[in-house]
């Protein structure tokens, strides 16, 4: 069996406010092998940057996270103390955000905060870490990288400074890298070096690599493996060549068939748009999340729990109709 | 025969900026927008693409009347719209803009909200016009008491595109108006300015970064960098036969939802667009994969190349 790098089961992530307990993630089972590339996809508020927030260990105080199994590289991280987790994930797993200027300290220098994290878990001293990071920027294709050490970051472009969050992530050798969308905020020329490099990174260091995104061309371009997520559940799970070949959850089919393709699509033609809206997440939810807009629902779709079909190797569809969708 | 008045012209506009890149920095000259001259024929639409930087936004607002240029002219329906007084200028273009949360008051009611311009400017019946503005877009006539806040992202763009069109304008111009907003969504606003676009006749820019989206919606593309029109064309013509390299690297940049297709090879270099370099020479120079000497040297002009006009001089 493939070593796991990642493997949580029925993760559950609450957080109260003043109308209720809004449960953002409703139970989500995520596994990632070692060396292995998955897409976590969704729409804004589905769940994915709080899923991945709860790996990093950057939920706030009041959110409320249960969890049936949480190992990373087969430790338990549940029965740890918030002492021992820190220095486990400040070691192995490391996060890349979405926007790299606000990411950021504009008054520090590139350099203190590329070494903050390693002269810390590492106790190396500032000489060691100096050359780390040097070593790092260069791998990340900072041209001239020690002189640039004392630069802020306004003097780098968004492209680069992309490059230098990439670059502070890799600091401290993680065996995880989490990126939350981290080209949206790029333009697209600059998008494909950054996925480029993520990918060729992940390929020479053996990292596994867990991307989030809305993107669904991001996730064709790089993934191996993609899980789509709706109302804080993973709607399905599959490949990335089956997802996009043969999708089996009629969210995945709905919003494949929502991008215009350039010579595919009839210019000007109505797109195939999913009707209404992403339901909120206060409060419980019976049956399948996505059945209000669902133009294949029946009264089965109603019913709890919603059948998971399995098709080995991980691969899962959660729907009641899915034989329904490929036919 | 008598040719057409485009319903937009703009000729020859320059904008430039002065500012400074540190506190104690002397002010340098940022050309937002040089000579740039564009053509919207009524009922077409035009697709302006580029990075963000290469001036797309200051255009558009210069287009709108909202920025002066620091020379050339803009004529909406063959008058100039410097002349023209507001009240005149709002009912003939108007704009919608990228992110609705922020360009809708938070504090005010969808009613008040898409009413405004037309109460501001001296309309009657303004809650019949409101209804029907919202039963155009498609949103149901009993959110007119709601807040924005109480509206996903795409109903909020709607709300915008109904403020847009309450005093009847012959213009739209739309702004990234689907880039804040998510897939599924954004087929829904792609889906409604198509078909207003149609039952109202409106001429339309539609500005984006998303060229899957442009091709959809434009009849033909105007490719800007750093201020410069590089590349104009029809949308079948640039799509299927671009000329200039930045337009060739920006359609191979396009992620299409396909895993066969993989990542496109980048023969870009890492560098990114520096508005303050010296515009000398072809500007795209520094990154472009074709550069030779005579690039970085003599002055630069648009010309006609095959279906397209382009502003590379090494372009076959």
């Amino acid at each position: 069996m493939t070593e796991m790098m990642l493997d949580i089961r029925n993760l559950k992530v609450s957080i109260p406010t003043d109308r209720g307990m809004l449960n953002a993630v409703r139970g989500v089972d995520l596994q990632i092998a070692k060396g292995e590339t998955l897409c976590l996809v969704g729409e804004s508020g589905c769940g994915k940057s709080l899923t991945a927030t709860s790996i990093m260990g950057l939920l706030p105080r009041y959110a409320k996270v249960t969890s049936d199994r949480f190992e990373m590289a087969g430790q338990d991280l549940t029965t740890k103390t918030d002492a021992k987790l820190a220095k486990l994930r400040g070691r192995d797993v490391a996060m890349i955000f979405q926007d790299p200027t606000s990411a950021l300290n504009p008054t520090l220098t590139i350099g203190r905060q590329l070494t903050e994290g390693v002269m810390r878990h590492e106790k190396l001293s500032r000489k060691e870490a100096d050359a780390r990071a040097i070593e790092m920027l260069d791998r990340v294709g900072i041209a001239n990288p020690a002189a640039r050490l004392t630069q802020y970051p306004h003097g780098f472009s968004g492209g680069q400074r992309q490059r230098i969050m990439i670059a502070s992530a890799l600091m401290g050798r993680p065996r995880l890298l989490i990126a939350d969308e981290p080209t949206t905020a790029l333009d697209v020329t600059i998008q494909a070096q950054i996925l480029a490099l993520l990918g060729e990174l992940q390929a020479d260091l053996g990292l596994s690599l867990l991307l989030i995104t809305h993107d669904l061309g991001v996730v064709a371009a790089i993934a191996n493996d993609v899980a789509v997520m709706y109302a804080g559940r993973i709607a399905e799970r599959a490949p990335a060549v089956d997802l996009f070949g043969t999708p089996r959850h009629p969210y995945t089919k709905g919003l494949l068939a929502a991008i215009p393709v350039p010579g595919v699509t009839p210019r000007g033609s109505e797109l195939p748009a999913i009707p209404g809206r992403v339901p909120g997440l206060i409060g419980t939810m019976q049956g399948c999340a996505f059945r209000d807009r669902c133009a294949i629902a029946g009264p089965e779709c109603a019913h709890d729990p919603v059948p998971r079909i399995s098709a080995g190797q991980g691969q899962f569809v959660e729907c009641v109709k899915a034989a329904e969708v490929v036919a | 025969m008598s040719v057409p008045i485009p319903m937009i012209r703009m000729t020859d506009i320059r904008k430039t900026y002065h500012l400074r890149r540190g506190m104690f920095a002397p002010t340098e000259e940022l050309v937002a927008v040089n000579d740039l001259s564009l053509e919207v024929a009524e009922g077409e639409t035009l697709g302006l693409v580029g990075e963000s930087g290469c001036g797309k936004s200051t255009a558009v607002s210069i287009m709108l009347g909202l920025l002066q240029p620091d020379r050339g002219e803009v004529e909406i329906a063959g008058q100039k719209i410097g002349a023209m007084p507001v009240a005149d200028r709002v009912r003939l273009i108007q704009p919608v803009f990228q992110n609705p949360n922020a360009s809708l008051n938070p504090v005010k009611r969808i009613q008040t909200l898409v009413g405004q311009p037309l109460r501001l400017h001296g309309g009657t019946n303004v809650d019949v016009e409101v209804k029907r503005m919202l039963d155009l877009v498609g949103l149901p006539s009993r959110l007119a008491d709601a807040y924005p806040g109480e509206l996903s992202g795409g109903q909020r763009q709607r709300v915008a595109i109904a403020r847009a069109l309450i005093l009847g304008p012959r213009v739209l111009i739309c702004d990234e108006p689907t880039s804040a907003l998510d897939v599924s969504v954004q087929a829904q606003i792609i889906n409604l300015l198509l078909s207003l676009k149609k039952e109202l006749g409106l001429t339309m820019v539609f500005v984006s970064h998303n060229l899957a989206v442009v091709e959809h919606l434009a009849d033909h593309v105007a490719v800007m960098y750093l201020g410069q029109k590089i590349e104009e064309a029809t949308t079948d013509a640039l799509f299927a036969d671009a000329c200039h390299p930045y337009t060739r690297a920006l359609l191979a940049a396009t992620l299409l939802p396909d895993p066969q297709a993989g990542l496109p090879e980048q023969k870009l270099g890492a560098a990114a667009a520096d508005p303050f370099a010296a515009r000398q020479g072809c500007l795209f120079a520094p990154r472009c994969p074709d550069m030779r000497q005579s690039c970085v040297e003599g002055p630069q002009e648009l010309r006609k190349l095959r279906e397209s006009l382009v502003i590379c001089e090494r372009a076959v």
